[in-house]
C-alpha cells in the first residue's frame, strides 16, 4: 500500500499539489484524471520518489520497485529497441535478455526489437516506453497518457496487459484525460488545481 | 527553402575556413619551432590549411554528437532515475553513459584524422596529390555532416552556438597545447600531431563534462531528487 499523507507541493511559490491524502492498494487499477495542469503527472512523481514535497509524506508498507512512463517515452533514437531496454535494465540488473524480449512480445514489438528507435512511430514508441515499464516485473505501474497514439488494436493489448497485472497483484495508477471507457479501472479519481475534487 | 540551406552552407563553410585560418597561425609557430630545432623546412601554408579545416569538422562533429547524445540522455532522465536507488548511482549512471556515448564516436573521428595527418606529414614528397584527396574529403565530409543536420532537424542556433564554441576554445586549447608540442618536439610530426589531437579532442571532452555538469544542476534547481 502507497499512502499519501497531507502531500503538498509548491513550485516557485505556485501550489500544483495542494494537501493529498490517499491510499493506493495492491491489485487495483487506479485512473487519475481532469485537465491538462491539475497536477496528474505530479502525483505519479511523487509516488516513485522523484519528487521532494514541500509538506507531508508518501509512505509505503515495503520497499516497492517501480515501473514507470512519466510525460513522453524518449529513448536514445540511434539505437535499437533491445539496445534501449537493455541499456534501462543493466541499471537494476535483475532481468535477462529472455526476459526483455518477452515483454517487446507483450506489446507487441518482438519484430521491431531489431530496428532502431528514431525509425518508430509514435505508437511505438509510445508501447516501447510501457515495455520499459513492466519488463523488470516491477511491485508498481505507473503510466502517464498510455493510451496516447495508440490504434484501438494496441489500446487493447495494453487493456489486457493491465488486466493481467492486475491479477499478480500489482499497484497501477494510471493518468489520463478524455477516457470514455473507464470500465477496468477500480477507482477514479478527479482532480483539479493539485486537488483531489471527486474519487469514484 | 534550397536557397535557404544554400546561403546557410555557405555561412557555415565561411566560419569554418575563418577558424581554420586562425588555427593555421598555430601551425606555422609549430613548423618555426621545428625548423629551429631540426632544420625541417615544411611548407606549411600550402595544406595545413585543409588538414586543420578537416580537423575543425571533426571537432565539430564530435561536439556535435555529444551533444546530441547527452540530450537523449536527458530525455530518459525519468526512465534512469526511477531505477536508482540513490542519487550516487544515478549520477554515477549519466555521467558514465554520456562519456561512453561521446568517447567512441570521439576515438573513431581521432583515428581517423590523426591517420589523415599522419600520412599527409610523414609522405610529404606526395603531398600535392594527398593535399587534393584531402581536400575532397574534408568537403565530402563536412556536406555529409549538413545532409546529416537537417535530417536530424536540428535548429539552426545549436551549429552556430557549436561553432562560436569551437572558435573561442581555439585559442585556449592552443595556449595548452603549447607546453605538450615542446615535450614532443623531439618526435616524428606525425606522432606529435596525433597526440596534439588527442590533447584537443580531450579539452573538447572537459567542455562537454562543463555543459553536463550544468545540466545537472538545472535538474537540482527543479528539486526532482531522489531520496
Amino acid at each position: 500500500m502507497i499512502t499519501f499523507i497531507n502531500y503538498s507541493k509548491s513550485i516557485k511559490g505556485k501550489s500544483i499539489l495542494d494537501n493529498i491524502n490517499f491510499k493506493f492498494d495492491e491489485g487495483k487499477i487506479y485512473l487519475l484524471t481532469g485537465h491538462n495542469g491539475c497536477g496528474k503527472t505530479m502525483i505519479i512523481r511523487a509516488m516513485c520518489n522523484l519528487m521532494r514535497p514541500t509538506s507531508g509524506e508518501v509512505k509505503t508498507d515495503k520497499n516497492y520497485l517501480y515501473g514507470a512512463v512519466i510525460e513522453n517515452s524518449a529513448f536514445l533514437e540511434n539505437e535499437t529497441a533491445l539496445y534501449n531496454l537493455k541499456y534501462l535494465s543493466r541499471i537494476r540488473n535483475v532481468i535477462g535478455t529472455e526476459q526483455i524480449e518477452n515483454a517487446l512480445r507483450l506489446v507487441n514489438l518482438y519484430e521491431f526489437k531489431d530496428k532502431k528507435v528514431k525509425t518508430f512511430s509514435l505508437g511505438m514508441k509510445q508501447r516501447l516506453g510501457i515495455c520499459q515499464a513492466f519488463m523488470e516485473n516491477p511491485d508498481v505501474i505507473l503510466l502517464d497518457e498510455p493510451f496516447n497514439a495508440l490504434d484501438a488494436d494496441n489500446e487493447q493489448i495494453i487493456i489486457n496487459l493491465l488486466l493481467n497485472l492486475k491479477r499478480q497483484k500489482k499497484i497501477i495508477v494510471v493518468a489520463a484525460h478524455g477516457i470514455e471507457d473507464t470500465s477496468i479501472f477500480d477507482c477514479i479519481i478527479k482532480m483539479n488545481n493539485g486537488k483531489i475534487v471527486e474519487i469514484l | 527553402m534550397k536557397i535557404r540551406r544554400f546561403v546557410f552552407i555557405l555561412i557555415m563553410f565561411t566560419v569554418v575556413v575563418f577558424c581554420s585560418v586562425i588555427v593555421c597561425e598555430r601551425s606555422s609557430i609549430i613548423c618555426a619551432l621545428l625548423d629551429s630545432y631540426y632544420g625541417l623546412s615544411i611548407d606549411n601554408d600550402k595544406f595545413t590549411g585543409f588538414t586543420y579545416m578537416m580537423n575543425m569538422v571533426l571537432n565539430f562533429s564530435m561536439l556535435f554528437l555529444g551533444c546530441k547524445n547527452v540530450n537523449d540522455i536527458f530525455k530518459m532522465y525519468n526512465f534512469i532515475a526511477i531505477r536508482c536507488n540513490s542519487k550516487f548511482k544515478l549520477y554515477v549512471k549519466l555521467i558514465s553513459s554520456i562519456i561512453r556515448m561521446i568517447v567512441s564516436p570521439a576515438i573513431s573521428f581521432m583515428v581517423v584524422n590523426s591517420l589523415a595527418l599522419f600520412i599527409v606529414h610523414v609522405k610529404s614528397e606526395r603531398f600535392i596529390l594527398l593535399s587534393i584527396i584531402y581536400f575532397f574529403i574534408s568537403y565530402l565530409i563536412w556536406f555529409c555532416i549538413i545532409e546529416i543536420l537537417f535530417t536530424f532537424n536540428i535548429h539552426y542556433s545549436h551549429i552556430f552556438y557549436t561553432l562560436i564554441t569551437i572558435s573561442i576554445l581555439s585559442p585556449v586549447i592552443n595556449f595548452l597545447n603549447a607546453p605538450i608540442l615542446i615535450l614532443l618536439v623531439p618526435f616524428p610530426i606525425g606522432f606529435m600531431t596525433s597526440v596534439e589531437i588527442l590533447v584537443e579532442k580531450v579539452i573538447l571532452l572537459i567542455v562537454l563534462g562543463v555543459v553536463l555538469y550544468h545540466k545537472l544542476i538545472k535538474y537540482e534547481n527543479l528539486k526532482i531528487k531522489i531520496y
